[in-house]
């Protein structure tokens, strides 16, 4: 007799990643500030709340990879190794885990709970940014690799989502990969400068907004496709 | 009043004169110890990825920075701070309209066993800084005293500048 394997574990860590990113950036990770949608301003507050969400995303990423694996277990003929999927999610998220516990543990420059500017949080403010990023980038290259073999086993193509949740994830990794470039050190000051000449919305605020609303519509198809498939028996 | 007693006050009061011309009345000034000057030109470059450029605000055509932080390295020369780790922070505000504008802020160069730390004012246009810079030394640095101007410009998203300094030390 073969145990079952859960439906349920992969489709929870899958949304719970997507929400914790969500919540973690309006709550100003990133660099996100609903402030900017009304006035030119750039902020990088960082708050603890950030660092806590940022562990559900690592959570959630945990999750979807070992739940992926179990249910598509036996019916990967297409896939040759669906242990990829778990690694390049175990991977990811230990870039989460490690923002996170940084964030809790060092002290950071000219936040609401990490007062004072002092050289000794200088360096830990620069490493911390660099690490910001990192995570943006993992999880769009993760993305864009998951939209091409995360759907290849033929009860996950087969289904009629298929097609949109594989759009989705495409689009919100490429998103992620463009808030990566643009939010650059210097970079992001020049689009900044940028849009204020032109008139325009500052474009690294949007794309901040965007694809973290993108990833969770990726992670609701997902999860969705894969709770209504049939388990492999 | 008694001989005796003339002659005892005529002792004391001498030996009180002789106390008064004993003790001196302010002690001469030690010599100054010359102070030693080095005066050294260096270069640093602080990169992308070492920069936080931090909380900023476009108001009325003015781009306002606090608390720009950034890191670099001091070249490999034969100066005493060669070699040295150099951070910054700064605040500022330069005009969108002629891209002029001004910052001030701290600074800390740190070597293995000392450095320097102080503060630093100075300007910017277009694409290059200038400014100056006092500070004093920390660790084997102890009594040292630093100041200098330098001035660069922005190149490829990489802050170049060039110092010219001054440390004045009395030797011990």
């Amino acid at each position: 007799m073969t145990k079952k394997p859960s439906k349920y574990i992969a489709p929870i860590g899958l949304i719970l990643s997507g929400f914790g990113l969500l919540v973690s950036t309006l709550h100003g990770f990133g660099g996100f500030s609903t402030q900017a949608f009304g006035s030119y301003v750039i902020t990088d507050y960082v708050s603890k709340p950030q660092m806590v969400f940022l562990i559900f995303v690592g959570l959630g990423l945990v999750l979807s990879g070992v739940g992926y694996v179990n249910q598509v277990k036996g019916q990967s003929i297409q896939m040759k190794n669906p242990n990829f999927i778990l690694l390049l999610y175990l991977a990811t998220s230990l870039v989460f885990f490690a923002t996170a516990i940084f964030g809790l543990t060092s002290q950071l420059k000219g936040t609401d709970f990490w007062e004072g500017t002092t050289f000794e949080r200088i360096q830990s403010t620069l490493f911390f940014n660099n690490l910001s990023l990192t995570c943006f980038l993992a999880l769009g290259t993760m993305q864009v690799i998951s939209s091409i073999i995360f759907f290849k086993p033929k009860m996950l193509e087969q289904h009629q989502l298929s097609n949109i949740a594989r759009n989705l994830t495409l689009a919100s990794g490429i998103l992620l990969i463009i808030k990566t470039i643009i939010d650059y050190p210097l970079i992001k000051e020049s689009i900044f400068i940028f849009s204020y000449m032109l008139k325009i919305p500052f474009p690294n605020t949007i794309i901040g907004i965007t694809a973290p609303l993108i990833y969770l519509s990726a992670q609701i198809t997902s999860s969705t496709i894969l709770l209504y498939t049939k388990n492999p028996q | 009043m008694p001989k005796k007693a003339v002659v005892m006050m005529t002792l004391f009061l001498l030996i009180l004169v002789e106390i008064a011309i004993a003790v001196p009345k302010t002690k001469p000034p030690k010599p100054d110890k010359p102070r030693k000057e080095i005066t050294f030109t260096e270069s640093a470059s602080l990169g992308l990825g070492n920069i936080n450029l931090g909380q900023q605000m476009i108001d009325a055509g003015i781009l306002y920075v606090q608390d720009a932080i950034s890191t670099g390295t001091i070249s490999s020369g034969d100066s005493p701070i060669s070699g040295f780790e150099i951070l910054t922070s700064l605040s500022g505000a330069l005009d969108l309209s002629t891209y002029l504008g001004s910052y001030d802020g701290k600074w800390i160069i740190i070597g293995q066993s000392g450095g320097f730390e102080g503060s630093i004012v100075g300007e910017v246009a277009v694409a290059t800084i200038s400014g100056k810079f006092v500070g004093q030394g920390t660790g084997d640095f102890e009594d040292h005293k630093i100041k200098g101007t330098f001035e660069g410009s922005v190149n490829n998203f990489q802050i170049e500048i060039t110092i010219q300094a001054t440390i004045s030390y009395t030797e011990k």
